[in-house]
C-alpha cells in the first residue's frame, strides 16, 4: 500500500476507523495467541451467530451481518457517519462475546462456561487451547507490550497498558502463577477499546449521564408487541376476496389474474367481514394461517392490506402545502 | 362506478392518485415517479420500519412512539424493548431500547473480576 495510506497519522483521525468484527475478533485472538488442538482436530465453532451475531456462512442476507448503511445513535450519526459493526454492539451480543473469549482463555475452547466450542461433544473438554506462553523471566512490561503488539498492533494507550501491568504483577504477587497473570493480561487486552476499534480511541473522562426512569402515574399496563416479518410475502395469496362480493365476482377476477398462482376456493380459510363497508363479506385466508384465522374470529387481529411506501412524506412537520 | 370523487380538502392525496398505478414499461422508462427504493427489499425493509422513505437517517416508528408517551401532556412510563438487536424500528427515540436475548438472560461470566476489566480497560 502506499505509504500515505499506512500512516498512523490517520488513525487520529476521528472520522476514520470503525468497531471490528466479532468473528474477525475471535479469528484474531485464536491465531495470534497460537490456538491449537493436541489432536489436530479442526476447529469446530458452536452456535455463534445467536451469540455474537457472526457466524461462517449464516449472514441473515446478502447484506451480511450488519447494514452497511447502519448509523448508532450519538456524535457518530449527527456527523452523519456509518459504523456498521455497531449494530451488533448490544448488550447480550457483547456479554456472549466477552464470555466466550474470557472461557476460551480460561478452559480452551470449549462449549461449557459459556464457550464458543461445540455442542456436539460429550464433555467438557477442550477441542484445543492457546499455546501463548511467555519466559517466566520476562518483566510485566515486555509481556503487556508483546501481547500488545499481537492484538492491537501496538497501539496500546498509556492508561490500558498500566492496567494491564498491574493487573500481571498483583495476580503474579497474589497467586505465584504466571499462567494465570498472562490470562488476566489477556483478559484485559481482548476487553480494551485499542483491540475492539481499529481507531485512537478517545478516552472520556466522565461517566455518561444517567437517565432516571420515569415514574409511573399509577395507569394501567399496556403493551404493544411488534412483528415485523422480513422478506417478501405474496400479500395477494394471504387474505383473498372469495364470495358475496355485491354484484362481482372478486374471485373469479383474482383466480384470472393470480392464474397458476391462484388458490383453490374450497382450500381457502374462510373469515366473515361482519357489516358493508368491505368489498366482500366472506375473505379467504391462506391455508398455512389458520392461527391468523382463529385469531381473526377471536377478535384478535384485523387485516390493514394494501400498505406501501409513498412517494411523499407522510410527516406533518415535513409536508408542505 | 366507473368514476369516484375526493373530498375537496385531499387535494394532495388526489394528486397522488395517478402514482398509485404503475405499469412496467413506465417502471422501465422512468416516466412516472415511484417511491423512493420500491423494490429494493432492503430500502423497503427500512422503509417499512421508519415509515419514512423519504429520509435514510428517519428514526424507526416504535423509537418515535416511545419519545411521543414520554413527551405527551401526561408522560407515559414508557419502555421498549427489541428480541431483534438493533432493528431500524425500534432506533431513534431519546432513549435506548432494552435489548434481549431471545435465548434468555445473558450472564456475564466471572462478573466479580470482569466487572473491574470492563470497566477499567474501556
Amino acid at each position: 500500500m502506499d505509504r500515505e495510506a499506512r500512516t498512523s497519522i490517520l488513525e487520529a483521525d476521528p472520522t476514520f476507523g470503525m468497531l471490528r468484527d466479532p468473528m474477525i475478533k475471535v479469528a484474531h485472538v485464536m491465531r495470534s495467541l497460537e490456538y491449537q488442538s493436541p489432536i489436530g482436530r479442526e476447529i469446530y465453532l458452536g452456535d455463534l451467530m445467536s451469540r455474537i451475531g457472526v457466524q461462517a456462512m449464516m449472514q441473515r442476507s446478502v447484506f451480511g451481518y450488519y447494514l452497511p448503511d447502519f448509523q448508532p445513535a450519538g456524535p457518530v450519526m449527527a456527523k452523519g457517519l456509518y459504523s456498521p459493526a455497531s449494530q451488533l454492539a448490544t448488550p447480550p451480543m457483547l456479554l456472549n462475546y466477552l464470555n466466550g473469549l474470557t472461557s476460551l482463555i480460561d478452559n480452551g475452547l470449549t462449549e461449557c462456561d459459556s464457550g464458543f466450542g461445540s455442542w456436539l461433544r460429550d464433555s467438557c473438554a477442550a477441542d484445543g487451547t492457546l499455546n501463548y506462553t511467555v519466559q517466566s523471566s520476562a518483566a510485566p512490561v515486555e509481556i503487556v507490550d508483546d501481547l500488545g503488539l499481537l492484538l492491537a498492533a501496538g497501539r496500546l494507550e498509556t492508561p490500558t497498558k498500566d492496567y494491564a501491568v498491574s493487573q500481571y504483577s498483583a495476580v503474579l504477587n497474589s497467586t505465584k502463577s504466571s499462567t494465570l497473570a498472562l490470562k488476566q493480561a489477556m483478559k484485559i487486552l481482548i476487553t480494551s477499546r485499542e483491540f475492539n476499534s481499529n481507531s485512537i480511541p478517545l478516552v472520556k473522562n466522565s461517566k455518561r449521564p444517567y437517565v432516571a426512569p420515569r415514574k409511573s402515574n399509577g395507569r394501567r399496563l399496556k403493551s404493544l408487541v411488534v412483528v415485523f416479518e422480513r422478506g417478501g410475502s405474496d400479500s395477494w395469496n394471504r387474505i383473498v376476496p372469495l364470495s358475496n362480493c355485491s354484484s362481482k365476482d372478486l374471485y373469479a377476477e383474482y383466480a384470472a389474474v393470480r392464474t397458476i398462482s391462484a388458490i383453490a376456493a374450497n382450500q381457502l380459510l374462510p373469515i366473515t367481514v361482519p357489516g358493508n363497508n368491505q368489498p366482500c363479506g366472506t375473505f379467504g385466508v391462506h391455508p398455512a394461517f389458520s392461527n391468523l384465522q382463529s385469531l381473526y374470529n377471536s377478535g384478535d387481529a384485523a387485516f390493514i392490506a394494501n400498505v406501501g411506501s409513498l412517494i411523499e412524506p407522510v410527516r406533518g412537520e415535513f409536508f408542505f402545502f | 362506478v366507473a368514476s369516484f370523487f375526493f373530498f375537496s380538502a385531499l387535494r394532495k392525496f388526489y394528486s397522488l392518485y395517478p402514482f398509485l398505478q404503475l405499469t412496467p414499461e413506465e417502471f422501465r422508462k422512468g416516466t412516472k415517479r415511484i417511491p423512493p427504493g420500491v423494490y429494493a427489499h432492503d430500502a423497503m425493509e427500512r422503509n417499512g420500519q421508519t415509515l419514512e422513505p423519504q429520509d435514510l437517517s428517519a428514526g424507526g416508528l416504535l423509537g418515535r412512539l416511545i419519545d411521543t408517551l414520554d413527551n405527551s401532556a401526561t408522560p407515559f412510563k414508557s419502555l421498549l424493548f427489541s428480541l431483534n438487536g438493533q432493528a431500524k424500528m425500534v432506533l431513534g427515540g431519546t432513549s435506548a431500547p432494552e435489548y434481549l436475548s431471545p435465548a434468555g438472560v445473558v450472564r456475564m461470566r466471572n462478573f466479580d473480576t470482569m466487572t473491574n476489566i470492563v470497566g477499567c480497560a474501556t
